[in-house]
C-alpha cells in the first residue's frame, strides 16, 4: 500500500509543477512586457535582462495618451466594437431563438454554415468586401468596419446564443403562455433575462474579436475617422526605430479592455464556446 | 445578413478568380478563363508559400494539440483555483495578434529580448541575426509564437471532451487493476476521439487560412522563408492591387481545405464504425 501512496503524492506534485509551468507560460510574457513598458528605452536595450525596480515611471502611457494620436483610435475601436456588439446580438439572440424553438426547413443549413464560414479564407471574402464597401462609399467608416466585423462574429453569436436557448426548459415559456403572454412576450419577459448571463459572455467575446481585427482593419480604413488601434501600433513600427518602451505600452494599453472583460466572464465565455461547439 | 455578407462576396470572390482584375487598371474585369490559375503553378513565389504553408501546418498542428492534450489532461482534475487557473491559461488565445506578434518578435529579437539573451547565458547562442533574421530559424519561431497564441483552443475543446467523461470511470478502471495510462490509453483516449478530430480540423482550418500572425511578426520574411499562401494572396491583393491573382491563390486554399475536410470527416466517420 506504501509505494503507492508514494505515488499518488509525486504525481501530484507533478501535476503542480505542470500547472505552475502552463500558468507562467502563459503570463509570464505578459508581466515582462508590462515591466519593460515602466523602464526607460536605453536601459531595455543596453541591459534587456536586468531587473531592478529603479526608474520605473508610467511616462510613456502619459506621453502616448498626451502627445500621439492613439486616444483617437482607441475611440474609433471602442465604436466599432459596441456597434459590432449591438448589431450581431440584436440580430444573433433572434435567429439564435428563432433557431432554438421552431423547427423550419433549412434549419441544419444555416447551423452548418457557421462551420463552412470558418473554411473560407479572410482573405477571399476580403477583396469581394473591400469592392462593395467601395461602391457603397462604406469604406474608412465605422459602419463598414461594422458590418465586415458583424460577417465573421454574427454566426458565433447564433451559434452561442442557440445553446444558451436551448438549455432552458421550454415549460417556462409554455407557462407564461398559458397566463396570456404572447410568445415574444414570453421571450421578452421569461427567456431573455434567463440567458443574460450568456448574452453578456456572448457580447465579450464579440468585443474582443472586433476590437483585436487588424486584418479587415488595415483594408477598410485609409484616416483616423475610423483607423482602429491596432492599426496605429503596427504604423509605430514604421515610423520610429523599434521603440519599444512606447511599443509595449501601447501593447499593454490596449490589452487592457480584454483582460478587463475576460476576468468579468471568462468562466462563462469559455463554458459557452466548448458547450456549443460539441453539441452537434 | 449572411447571405450578403457571406454568400454574395464568396461568390465575387470566386467569380474574380476568373477574371484579370487589377486594381492599377481600372475597376473593370475582364474574364479570363483559368488563365490566373496557369500562372500561379509556373510561379516560384507560390511554390515556396505553398511548401512553407504545409510546413506550418503540420508542425502546429502536432505541437499545439500535443500541448493542448496535456494542458487538458493536468487541468481537467478538480483542485483550489481551478477555475482562475483554466481562464488565465486561456487568456493567450484571446491576446490581440497585434500585442501578441510584437510582444514576441520584442522577446526572441537578437538584441534586446529577454529569451535569446537569456539562452545566450546558457551557452545556446543564434548567432548575428538571431531568430527571425534566420531563413531556417523564422518559420520556427512563428511556430513557437502561434503555439502560445493558440494551443489553449485546442485545450478548451478536449478539456470539454474530458469533462464530459464520467468521473467514476477512473475508478471503477483503477479496481481492476489498470494504470494511469492504460487509463488514458483505452479509456480516454477513446472517449475524446471526436472532439480530438472536430478541434484537429478547426485547428489546420485557423493554421491554414490566417495571415495575420505571419503578416505582423515577420511579414514573410527572411526573404521568402515564412511566406505563406493566405499572406501572398493578401500581397497580391492589397499591395499588387492583382484582385484578380489574389482571388485565384485564395479559390485554390479553399478547395484544398473543403477537399482536405471531406476525406478527413469520411475517414474519421469510417474510423468509428470499427
Amino acid at each position: 500500500m506504501k509505494p503507492k501512496k508514494v505515488r499518488k503524492k509525486f504525481s501530484y506534485y507533478m501535476a503542480n509543477v505542470g500547472i505552475t509551468g502552463l500558468v507562467l507560460f502563459a503570463i509570464l510574457p505578459l508581466f515582462w512586457t508590462f515591466y519593460v513598458s515602466l523602464r526607460e528605452e536605453v536601459s531595455i536595450t543596453r541591459y534587456p535582462t536586468m531587473l531592478t525596480t529603479k526608474n520605473l515611471s508610467f511616462l510613456a502611457y502619459t506621453h502616448i495618451w498626451r502627445d500621439t494620436n492613439f486616444p483617437v483610435l482607441i475611440r474609433n475601436s471602442l465604436i466599432v466594437s459596441s456597434m459590432t456588439v449591438l448589431l450581431s446580438l440584436v440580430l444573433g439572440t433572434a435567429a439564435g431563438y428563432a433557431l432554438s424553438r421552431a423547427k423550419f426547413k433549412g434549419r441544419q443549413g444555416v447551423l452548418l454554415s457557421y462551420l463552412v464560414i470558418r473554411l473560407i479564407p479572410g482573405v477571399l471574402l476580403l477583396v469581394p468586401i473591400y469592392i462593395m464597401m467601395y461602391k457603397f462609399h462604406l469604406l474608412d467608416t465605422y459602419f463598414g468596419l461594422t458590418f465586415a466585423y458583424t460577417t465573421f462574429t454574427l454566426p458565433a453569436t447564433i451559434w452561442l446564443m442557440k445553446g444558451f436557448f436551448d438549455s432552458l426548459p421550454p415549460d417556462l415559456e409554455n407557462a407564461a403562455r398559458v397566463d396570456g403572454c404572447s410568445r415574444l412576450g414570453a421571450m421578452w419577459r421569461i427567456s431573455l433575462p434567463l440567458v443574460l448571463p450568456g448574452l453578456a459572455a456572448t457580447g465579450t467575446l464579440t468585443a474582443i474579436t472586433a476590437w483585436n481585427d487588424v486584418l479587415f482593419a488595415i483594408m477598410l480604413t485609409s484616416s483616423n475617422k475610423s483607423r482602429t488601434w491596432p492599426v496605429g501600433l503596427r504604423e509605430m513600427i514604421g515610423e520610429f526605430q523599434l521603440p519599444w518602451q512606447l511599443l509595449t505600452a501601447t501593447a499593454i494599453m490596449s490589452l487592457l479592455p480584454v483582460v478587463i472583460g475576460f476576468a468579468l466572464v471568462g468562466r462563462k465565455m469559455v463554458a459557452g464556446i466548448t458547450a456549443g461547439s460539441l453539441k452537434e | 445578413m449572411i447571405a450578403l455578407f457571406i454568400f454574395y462576396p464568396l461568390y465575387r470572390g470566386v467569380f474574380l478568380a476568373f477574371t484579370r482584375t487589377k486594381l492599377l487598371e481600372g475597376p473593370d474585369s475582364t474574364l479570363n478563363g483559368f488563365e490566373n490559375f496557369k500562372n500561379l503553378f509556373a510561379d516560384p513565389t507560390f511554390i515556396t508559400a505553398l511548401q512553407n504553408t504545409f510546413v506550418f501546418a503540420a508542425f502546429g498542428l502536432t505541437s499545439q494539440m500535443l500541448l493542448g492534450l496535456g494542458a487538458a489532461m493536468l487541468l481537467s482534475k478538480e483542485r483550489k483555483y481551478i477555475g482562475l487557473i483554466r481562464v488565465l491559461v486561456v487568456l493567450p488565445w484571446f491576446t490581440p495578434p497585434v500585442v501578441t506578434a510584437y510582444m514576441w518578435r520584442f522577446m526572441l529579437d537578437t538584441n534586446a529580448g529577454i529569451i535569446i539573451q537569456l539562452l545566450k547565458d546558457v551557452g545556446i547562442s543564434f548567432g548575428e541575426v538571431g531568430i527571425w533574421g534566420n531563413p531556417h530559424l523564422a518559420i520556427f519561431g512563428a511556430l513557437f509564437v502561434d503555439l502560445w497564441a493558440s494551443y489553449p483552443f485546442f485545450m478548451l475543446f478536449i478539456l470539454a471532451g474530458i469533462q464530459g467523461i464520467p468521473k467514476d470511470m477512473r475508478e471503477s478502471t483503477s479496481v481492476d487493476g489498470a494504470s494511469a495510462f492504460q487509463h488514458f490509453r483505452y479509456v480516454v483516449l477513446p472517449l475524446i476521439k471526436p472532439v480530438l478530430i472536430v478541434s484537429g480540423l478547426l485547428g489546420v482550418i485557423h493554421l491554414i487560412n490566417s495571415p495575420t500572425l505571419m503578416l505582423l511578426l515577420t511579414n514573410g520574411g527572411p526573404g521568402d522563408s515564412t511566406l505563406v499562401l493566405p499572406l501572398y494572396a493578401f500581397r497580391q491583393a492589397f499591395q499588387g492591387y492583382d484582385f484578380g491573382y489574389a482571388s485565384a491563390i485564395s479559390v485554390l486554399v479553399l478547395a484544398a481545405i473543403a477537399g482536405f475536410a471531406m476525406v478527413y470527416i469520411r475517414f474519421a466517420k469510417f474510423g468509428k464504425e470499427d
